[in-house]
């Protein structure tokens, strides 16, 4: 099992796991919530072939729209099984003996309580379970968190079964902008359990991807700022700051045309939205304040911020709280400071000039290079291109730097997951 | 001829009125159950149906979607029609079976160790041999809910079993272990091994059966408003207007004694069929199988909507034959030549041509008038279609039988001349 391929980041949940409202996460603003709701529910029953099939024929067809079509076509397979050995089979073209893996996500509490999967958490991790008991060697899944479904004791005991005792999953998957921030005081015993056990922890970072759809993302995040963050802590100006300067004054205002008109209220411009709106759950400096407890956690940034941040092109939609750049400065810096802090290139992959900024960062770097880990993010990418064309456009850029691509695949990665691989 | 059994000749046209009237509802009423019988397989309503009752009755919040795993059992997802398209209907057999087993593998504790090699090894607890006891376990082993005190109460209701305490668990282990015998892994013990299973089966699928006749009764509430859709959809693709064909039947002999020639053929199929089970379109193809269908079988309207069809159905033979079904059914109508369509000569089309090419008939000059009464023609017709085949055919079978009681028979005619 030494020296083998190991995908680091990749998904497999369908889209039943996914929130009833997910797609507002994707489409226009302007899209109504009950059309999002309504496309979801179609994409789930899973008969979409013959629509596809049939938008693929039309002649206006572009390839951005067949890229969103094999999105659309993965995500809504009726099992995680086959989601899973889709992407096995892709990799094993590359490697007989690859290692997938797999993140879940907690999507319980990402939305309103009306709007929830119809596919639990609990349901999720029980088919993940079942792929795990088919390919024990090639699978290693990932088990999500959310303090609000789980906390504190319960929580910890509950990973602890599951990746300690009875080695299903092999690491922790955080997705803060679902809804939580990571300094959340009921995570304290989770993070201290694995600290202790060196279980790997991957935390999305990035703006946009997924993120809470909840129609009250402003009271939430008030809430969450007050209930979880002691007020003597020396980062609390730093994160209230951000809360004061970028949360919509007016939450009336914003329930009423906010999620519509995201760009239009004056003064508030692009935090008008959701998705910018949770970008104060995933900063990466709200990981400062966990990695001060908890120096020697084995955490990895994944996205590595994302790539417009990596490149720091000025990206009209990133709102500029630190200017652009800034959280991929951040996570380097961290990744420097702290033993255990490391970051993923997944999505990030998808664009070469990104691969370009890193591989120069690395270049002569030494604690950076051995911290650096390789994932696709599969199947979420596959709206950038098909997973085989962007693996083989990363393997290319990245082995400019001879071995490059290898190193971060294999002996980083697998250093990564330690004994959980 | 008995002078007081004879109807009046007022009488007996109005009643030939009413019965080719409603035959030409019966016929578009099941020209529109077609449409919705083609819709509901385009939109795979009964699969989609099933699936969100499954899920309500089989969702427990506080443990696991159990609908998605079953749905996920090779039983169940062997009756796919294709990769992606779930079971229309499921035995309730199967869905016994399947739910068994689902419940029967919540008690099983995915465990993995690492052997010297690096080789990660699934630490297979085994399959239970006593699926009874083994759905128990997997009941035990569920958090406390609603859902969980069905299951068990499953058990407790239909099965014989017993529950050994903490206490007699443990002095029986403890028996065990000084004979040199295998422990009890499980304080269930199975009374009747013969019958238990069978009993269990049983029970979850009567439960499951009351659950799909509440569910089929719906499912006809669901397909009962998507007909009154399809009552618009028939009335204003072929422009029915009710009031001008009860003018046109009023003056066509021809024309109403044929429908009710065909309206008879009807009723004495219905009669000469075995089954009460009634398949409305076969009885209307037979009452309509001597029509001549050559001359009007493509007409313009028709012709469009089978050119749309043929492209909806290209890659489906079961709906290809729906639409072969409906294309045979509108053909066998249009033979009889009625007053309805889209013609330029003919309201409303006739509304838009120039004047001075208007005909004299008054009908076909515009005014508020006309344009009150077309519309009223139009939602007569269309609340008429919505009522449904089944309705009509009774009205005819009763209408039938008064015009039966008052003529007099063929037969003793002709023995009297």
């Amino acid at each position: 099992m030494e020296n083998r391929l190991i995908n680091i980041h990749s998904h497999v949940f369908n889209s039943k796991c996914a929130a009833k409202d997910f797609l507002q996460t994707s489409l226009p603003a302007a899209v109504p919530e009950w059309l999002a709701i309504n496309i979801k529910s179609f994409l789930d029953r899973g008969d979409n072939e013959g629509l596809l099939n049939f938008l693929n024929r039309l002649p206006g067809s572009n390839a951005a729209l067949k890229k969103y079509m094999s999105l659309i076509r993965i995500g809504s397979e009726s099992t995680q099984l086959r989601v899973f050995i889709n992407l096995f089979q892709q990799w094993q073209k590359f490697d007989s003996n690859v290692a997938i893996v797999g993140l879940t996500m907690d999507m319980d509490s990402s939305t309103d309580v009306e709007n929830r999967p119809n596919t639990s958490l609990e349901t999720q991790l029980w088919e993940i379970m079942d792929i795990k008991a088919k390919y024990p060697n090639h699978f290693y899944p990932f088990i999500g968190v959310d303090p609000r479904t789980k906390s504190g004791k319960e929580l910890a005991d509950w990973v602890n079964i599951w990746v300690v005792k009875n080695k299903v999953f092999s690491g922790v998957k955080l997705y803060p902008a679902l809804g939580f921030f990571p300094f959340d005081s009921r995570l304290t015993e989770l993070y201290a359990l694995c600290e202790a056990e060196q279980i790997p922890i991957i935390t999305h970072t990035t703006r946009g991807g997924s993120f809470n759809t909840s129609k009250n993302i402003v009271d939430l995040v008030r809430r969450q700022i007050t209930y979880c963050l002691n007020p003597n802590h020396p980062n609390y100006s730093f994160i209230k700051g951000l809360l004061d300067k970028y949360a919509p004054r007016n939450t009336n205002l914003f329930k009423r045309f906010g999620r519509w008109w995201p760009n239009r209220l004056g003064g508030q411009t692009n935090w008008a939205s959701n998705e910018n709106i949770c970008n104060l759950f995933s900063h990466p400096a709200n990981h400062h304040i966990v990695l001060d407890m908890f120096p020697k956690l084995r955490l990895c940034f994944a996205h590595f911020g994302g790539s417009y941040e990596v490149y720091a092109k000025n990206y009209s939609k990133v709102p500029s709280e630190d200017g652009v750049g800034k959280w991929y400065s951040l996570i380097k810096e961290m990744m420097l400071k702290y033993d255990e802090v490391y970051a993923d290139l997944s999505y990030t992959h998808s664009e070469t000039e990104a691969l370009k900024v890193v591989a120069c960062d690395m270049r002569g770097n030494a604690a950076l290079e051995n911290k650096v880990l390789f994932g696709t993010d599969y199947y979420l990418v596959e709206s950038e291109g098909s997973e085989s064309h962007l693996l083989h456009a990363a393997i290319e850029e990245l082995n400019r730097t001879p071995g490059l691509f290898e190193k971060l695949s294999k002996i980083n990665n697998k250093n990564f997951l330690g004994k959980y691989i | 001829m008995i002078p007081g059994l004879q109807l009046s000749s007022s009488f007996s046209m109005l009643l030939e009125i009413l019965i080719s009237l409603g035959f030409v509802y019966f016929l578009f009423s099941v020209l529109g159950s077609m449409v919705v019988e083609q819709w509901s397989h385009i939109i795979r309503l009964r699969s989609r149906f099933l699936m969100q009752w499954l899920d309500k009755l089989l969702d427990d919040p506080a443990n696991k979607n159990f609908a998605y795993l079953v749905y996920n059992h090779p039983l169940i997802d062997a009756l796919k029609t294709d990769k992606n398209n779930p079971a229309k209907y499921i035995a309730s057999s199967s869905f016994a079976q399947a739910f068994i087993d689902v419940i029967g593998q919540q008690a099983i504790q995915y465990q993995f160790e690492k052997d010297e090699d690096g080789n990660w090894k699934y630490l297979d607890q085994g399959h239970q041999a006593d699926k009874v006891k083994s759905f128990y376990e997997g009941a035990q082993a569920l958090k406390p809910s609603a859902f969980k005190d069905l299951l068990l109460s499953f058990l407790s209701q239909n099965c014989q079993y017993q529950v050994l305490g903490a206490d007699e668990f443990r002095v029986q282990n403890q028996l065990l272990a000084n004979n040199g015998e295998p422990q009890l892994l499980s304080p269930f013990k199975n009374l009747d091994n013969a019958n238990n299973l069978s009993r269990l089966q049983v029970s979850i699928q009567n439960w499951y059966q009351n659950y799909m006749d509440r569910l089929t009764g719906h499912y006809k509430g669901k397909t009962g408003s998507l007909t009154k859709w399809a009552s618009i959809a028939v009335v204003l693709a072929f422009n029915i207007d009710s009031l001008h064909l009860l003018t046109v039947l009023r003056t066509n002999k021809d024309l109403r004694e044929s429908l009710v020639v065909g309206a008879e053929k009807l009723v004495d199929e219905k009669e000469k069929a075995l089954t009460d089970s009634v398949n409305y379109y076969s009885l209307a193809i037979k009452a309509l199988a001597n029509k001549d269908t050559s001359l009007k079988s493509s007409s313009n309207e028709t012709a469009f909507l089978n050119k749309l069809n043929r492209f909806i159905a290209k890659e489906d033979t079961v709906l290809r034959q729906h639409i072969k079904n409906q294309e045979k059914m509108v053909a066998l109508i249009e033979a009889y030549s009625l007053p309805i369509g889209w013609h330029e000569a003919e309201v409303p089309l006739v509304w838009f041509k120039k004047k001075g090419t208007l005909s004299v008939d008054e009908r076909k000059t515009w005014d508020c008038l006309s344009l009150l009464k077309y519309l009223l023609g139009i939602s007569i017709s269309i609340v008429a279609l919505s009522f449904g085949a089944p309705f009509w055919f009774d009205v005819l079978n009763k209408f039938i039988n008064v015009r039966r009681a008052g003529i007099k028979p063929k037969e003793s005619a002709e023995t009297n001349a």
